[in-house]
């Protein structure tokens, strides 16, 4: 075989001379009879014949090489040394694979992985009630990590730090879940979870860079800040997903510690069920692809008995929640259409008011232009019966309606600046408007 | 005295061929072979999901996608059709929804195959044309 340096001088050589040969033989044919173009013939001579010598001199390096890689006599070394070169690339090709394993994995591989949001921002509420507080603020920032530690075994470990009203430092441990991947069919995962209904919850959480407004849905308000429905869940969570001659069908089951209700706001019972009722709830969905690819359609329903608390720590109602819903999304060629609605029917289990019906939903729809610019609309409306138990003793279980417009700008693929104004009117005819500019990155 | 004008129109339409040659060349070598371990058996149809995180299992074999910084931008292209920021976004979606990690980055085709070669489950793309793994497609 051919030294590679003299093989590779051949291959520089060859299409160099390809073109002087083309130029020569066109000037042959154009016969020259200036001065300028003998001077120009001449200089194409001396390259060809410059050319030519460096041909022979590679032959020459060739033969010479050739006869010095064979081997004078067969030893017993010689003999077990590989006898093809591509033998001896496939060693050389595994040695340093080896060496890279043992020293120079990365991240990724090692099963490490740590990614995050955070933010900071700027607020200014007109018609504030008493307390609120304007101005910039810190945000959050949240870690999550995402650990392989075996073909089968996924990890996922989420940490919000915020700052409360008080501007004291919060941290809440927001994901703690560990699973068994069987195929894709079937994830068992064991913990605390987003819990998987509808597609905002699952969607973004604290995720501030890919979701396109500032706030959540306030339906979907998580619970320490005031949410009106289970957003977390600990326990145990099946997922997975079966092809489709149009898609993919994708699924969830889970059961879990049921929620309280103390100090006016839920309390996903993390540590422990303060009794024996567990939620049980489910989801099926369908992803669509091919001419309707960024199409989701989904419905999910929730159930579970819910005792709320008074100042004395004394159960003061006891409610059985069943929710159902649906959603709609269409996320692709740059739309970003969402619809979600969900359907409460609560009954009372403490006292005589009998059962409740109440409704909560959104439509959003936002449009990418030049993947940078993102202007989004959403319309938000709860209609909650007030003499329900589940929403009277939640602080925030009152009737609203509100409107959402902002301009988000990507200012990178792991940044986005929001622009954001909100208009909240509530059952007492409360009007509270919002001025939100919001910096959130990934990494 | 006219011949002059006639030989640097010659020369200019002989550079233009050369240039046209080498272009046709570069187009070449710009495409992309989607390849898998030896063991493995896939469809085209298959490698976006692969590469998207949406199949993770080929049977029982748990899939192992691989990034190539050296030809990234061209199978983003030719391949998932999308750019390299939505493909960044689509993985910090992935991962913070499902608790999946991107495809590993390798620097270059030599990386790529040795990690093709050497794992079961094992998926990558190369600019040029191997040997010992399988060729799950040319694009």
């Amino acid at each position: 075989m051919p030294h590679p340096a003299p093989a590779a001088l051949r291959r520089l050589i060859a299409p160099v001379a390809m073109l002087l040969a083309s130029a020569t033989a066109t000037l042959v044919q154009a016969q020259p009879a200036s001065p300028e173009a003998a001077r120009l013939e001449q200089k194409l001579e001396q390259s060809l014949r410059l050319i030519q010598a460096l041909t022979s001199r590679v032959e020459q390096l060739e033969k010479q090489l050739a006869v010095a890689e064979r081997p004078a006599a067969p030893t017993a070394a010689a003999a077990a040394a590989p006898e093809s070169t591509a033998a001896r690339l496939d060693e050389v090709e595994k040695t340093v694979s080896q060496l890279t394993a043992a020293s120079g994995r990365d991240l990724r591989d090692s099963g490490l992985a740590v990614h995050g949001f955070a933010d900071v921002g700027f607020a200014q509420v007109r018609r504030a009630p008493p307390g609120t507080r304007n101005g910039f603020a810190v945000g959050s920032l949240d870690f999550y990590l995402t650990p392989e530690l075996g073909p089968n075994i996924k990890t996922l470990v989420e940490l919000n730090f915020g700052v409360n009203g008080e501007g004291e430092t919060e941290a809440d441990l927001e994901r703690a879940q560990i699973g068994y991947v069987f195929s894709d069919q079937l994830t068992l995962w064991l913990g605390r979870f987003h819990t998987p209904f509808g597609y905002w919850n699952m969607a973004f959480h604290h995720g501030a860079q890919i979701q396109t407004s500032i706030l959540r849905p306030r339906m979907l308000d998580f619970e320490d800040d005031g949410g009106i429905l289970p957003v977390h869940t600990t326990g145990l969570w099946g997922s997975g997903s079966v092809k489709t001659g149009a898609g993919k069908l994708v699924y969830n089951l889970y059961m879990g510690n049921g929620t309280r209700i103390h100090d006016g706001a839920l309390d996903p019972n993390p540590a422990g069920d303060d009794d024996s009722n567990r939620v049980v709830g489910f989801s099926v969905g369908h992803r669509f692809n091919g001419a309707l690819d960024g199409l989701a359609l989904g419905v999910h329903g929730l159930r579970q008995n819910v005792t709320a608390y008074d100042a004395n720590e004394l159960p003061a109602s006891r409610t059985r929640l069943a929710m159902l819903g649906g959603y709609g999304v269409y996320d692709n060629e740059g739309w970003e259409l969402i619809g979600e609605y969900y359907r409460l029917h609560n009954t009372d289990l403490s006292g005589g008011t009998g059962s409740h019906g109440s409704w909560t939903g959104y439509a959003h729809v936002a449009r990418t232009f030049r993947e940078r610019w993102v202007p989004y609309y959403r319309f938000e409306k709860a209609s909650l019966d007030p003499a329900d138990n589940y929403f009277a003793a939640q602080t925030n279980g009152r009737s609203y309606t509100r409107h959402v417009l902002g301009l988000r700008l990507n200012a990178d693929p792991r940044a986005a600046l929001k622009l954001e104004l909100n208009r909240t009117r509530d059952e007492l005819a409360r009007t509270l408007d919002e001025l939100r500019l919001q910096y959130a990155v990934s990494f | 005295m006219r011949r002059i004008p006639s030989i640097h129109r010659r020369l200019r339409r002989t550079l233009l061929v050369a240039a046209l040659a080498a272009g046709w060349s570069m187009a070449q070598a710009a495409e992309v072979y989607v390849i898998a371990n030896a063991e493995l058996e896939l469809s085209p149809e298959e490698v976006k999901e692969i590469f998207l995180g949406e199949v993770q299992f080929a049977g029982a074999l748990k899939l192992q996608p691989v990034d190539n910084a050296g030809a990234q931008g061209e199978f983003l292209a030719r391949v998932l059709k999308m750019s390299g920021p939505k493909y960044q976004g689509a993985w910090t979606k992935k991962a913070f929804r499902d608790g999946l990690n991107a495809p590993p980055l390798k620097a270059t085709d030599a990386e790529v195959l040795s990690f093709v070669k050497n794992n079961p489950g094992a998926i990558g793309y190369v600019s040029m044309l191997p040997a010992g793994v399988r060729v799950v497609g040319r694009f």
